[in-house]
């Protein structure tokens, strides 16, 4: 591994990170009309305070991945590998996973719920399944040195003792949300309120990282494009045209449907004199005012 | 697995609650105007809401965070480091467990209205005029493609049938016409021996202009409180037009 492609790689890391007020997104995974082969793997650094170099089966895929980045899209034949991620030679954390064709997953390395154990590695499927016109999935991983967590979307306990390595799926229109996480008991802060903007056909993707403990606690981002579905916004709903329900219901002719209504449901509390009619009449029966 | 669910729910009802004012002043929107100023409705307050707004989301609170920096891979051949020696040394990887932060999320298959009468609801979109495509079989109802599905927790479930058809008399959704507030009904969808369902109570029954109803932007909405929101004709029947002067819509609220 030469300086000139050190050289290179913290170049184009500078570039990014330079350029990187956008969304960078990248191309969905290889499936096309014909079976795929390959599987889309991107590598989430969530190891604060550790860069590292990856390799993949043997062979080095980056060579010095910061915290909090994503390597990737890989595309990767289908079946077992092996990750390796190294700080200088030295092994921090290594891991079999499976590939399986035309899937998306996230080999996530993290630290863990305990400091002191051993760095891990998880591995997440991205769920690309289309969403709804003008929504996006919302997936929040916790992969923080924390207990089981309460991830909050808005100021509300959306997810619920959430432990370390767990994460949760929301299907939410595209806005700006305020998350933030504390652990589910005491109510520490394990990532302090983010204002995170979800895009529209997205899969958006927060893990929490790092260690409350020692301030390292951050959040690490990922949007995947998604496919949407579903169809626009009707301009009108035609739901009659035979005119069999008008002559059915009593009343409901053009002059006198307005007092039809009320002239039965003043009948109908006298008749009745009972409570659901009473609430009914309580509710209504008020003319419209714009 | 139960408690973390129905703690989110609960969670979401009181976010629900807190937003039921800014629903009272829009559904003051909602509704017939100008012409059709005298026509009676029958509502009640509180649950008809619109869309989320910056503060509903809570979004003027925290940092700005952007999407973390995408390193492309190095392809290039390099000699690796020394392996992990040993034939354990290498530790299968973890599952990441995704869960659904709700507990069924589905594409409704069957509405169950109070009275026990089901009708079958298939996916509808739109024809090339911006129509919704109600299913021509009038003991069916179409579910819009655009909106939520049932049990999502934003947006209108948007499901629509036939009062009537000239061609095959009255609709399942004449039943709409004698729904009441405080009353269920049910979404369901049967599949692998398991039935999916979601409940709602009726809150407010409203007649809209045929002509208006597009730009009701609490009808057709995809965020903010979730309900459910069926549709059919009422008001008057134009002889002449073959047509109904109102579309009647019936709101719901999702039962925990």
């Amino acid at each position: 591994m030469g300086g000139a492609w050190r050289r290179r790689l913290r170049a184009g890391l500078v570039v990014l990170l330079l350029g990187g007020a956008g969304v960078l997104v990248l191309p969905a995974g290889a499936g096309a009309a014909t079976a795929p082969t390959t599987g889309q793997v991107y590598l989430v650094q969530g190891l604060v305070g550790t860069p590292v170099s990856v390799e993949l089966d043997g062979h080095q895929v980056a060579a010095s991945a910061q915290p909090r980045t994503i390597v990737g899209p890989l595309q990767v034949a289908a079946g077992p590998h092996v990750v390796v991620l190294r700080a200088g030679s030295r092994p921090v954390t290594s891991a079999r996973f499976t590939v399986v064709a035309g899937r998306s997953i996230d080999v996530v390395a993290h630290r863990g719920a305990d400091a002191a154990r051993a760095p891990r590695i998880v591995v997440f499927r991205n769920d690309l399944t289309p969403v709804g016109p003008g929504k996006a999935r919302l997936v929040v991983a916790h992969a923080a040195v924390a207990p089981p967590a309460d991830i909050r979307v808005a100021g509300s306990v959306l997810f619920h003792d959430v432990a370390s390595g767990e994460s949760l799926s929301l299907l939410v229109p595209a806005s700006t949300y305020a998350v933030d996480v504390v652990a589910s008991v005491g109510g520490g802060a394990i990532l302090a309120p983010v204002r995170l903007p979800v895009r529209a056909g997205t899969l958006t993707r927060v893990f929490a990282v790092g260690n409350p403990g020692d301030g390292t606690a951050d959040a690490v981002v990922q949007v995947l494009p998604v496919g949407v579905t579903g169809a626009g916004r009707p301009s009108r709903v035609p739901t009659g045209d035979g005119g069999q329900a008008a002559q059915e219901f009593v009343g409901d002719t053009p002059s006198r449907l307005p007092f039809a209504l009320l002239a039965s449901a003043i009948a109908a509390l006298l008749l009745l004199r009972t409570g659901p009619a009473r609430r009914a009449l309580a509710l209504g029966s008020r003319r419209h005012s714009k | 697995m139960n408690a973390r669910r129905s703690a989110g729910l609960a969670a979401v009802g009181l976010y629900g609650g807190a937003l039921a004012v800014a629903g009272v002043l829009a559904a003051a929107g909602l509704g017939p105007a100008g012409t059709t100023a005298d026509a009676a409705t029958v509502a009640s307050a509180g649950s008809v809401s619109g869309s989320a707004t910056g503060s509903a989301t809570g979004s003027e609170t925290g940092r700005a965070v952007a999407p973390a920096p995408v390193v492309p891979p190095f392809t290039g051949a390099v000699a690796p480091g020394p392996a992990p020696s040993g034939p354990d040394a290498v530790p299968t990887a973890t599952e990441g467990t995704d869960v659904p932060a709700r507990p069924a999320v589905f594409v409704p298959t069957r509405l169950v209205l109070p009275d026990g009468t089901a009708a079958p609801v298939v996916p509808v979109g739109l024809h090339d005029d911006g129509a919704l495509a109600i299913p021509d079989d009038v003991r069916q109802v179409g579910w819009w493609t655009g909106g939520s599905k049932a049990g999502e927790a934003f947006g209108s479930v948007v499901v629509a049938g036939h009062v009537d058809s000239a061609v095959r008399g009255i609709g399942v959704f004449a039943e709409l016409r004698r729904l009441v507030a405080g009353q269920v009904v049910e979404l369901d969808a049967d599949g692998s021996g398991i039935t999916q369902t979601q409940r709602y109570r009726i809150v407010s029954a409203v007649k809209v202009p045929q002509a208006r109803i597009a730009q009701d932007a609490g009808i057709f909405r995809v965020d903010g409180e979730p309900q459910l929101v069926l549709i059919t004709c009422g008001g008057a029947f134009d002889r002449e037009r073959h047509r109904y002067q109102d579309n009647l819509v019936v709101l719901a609220t999702p039962l925990p």
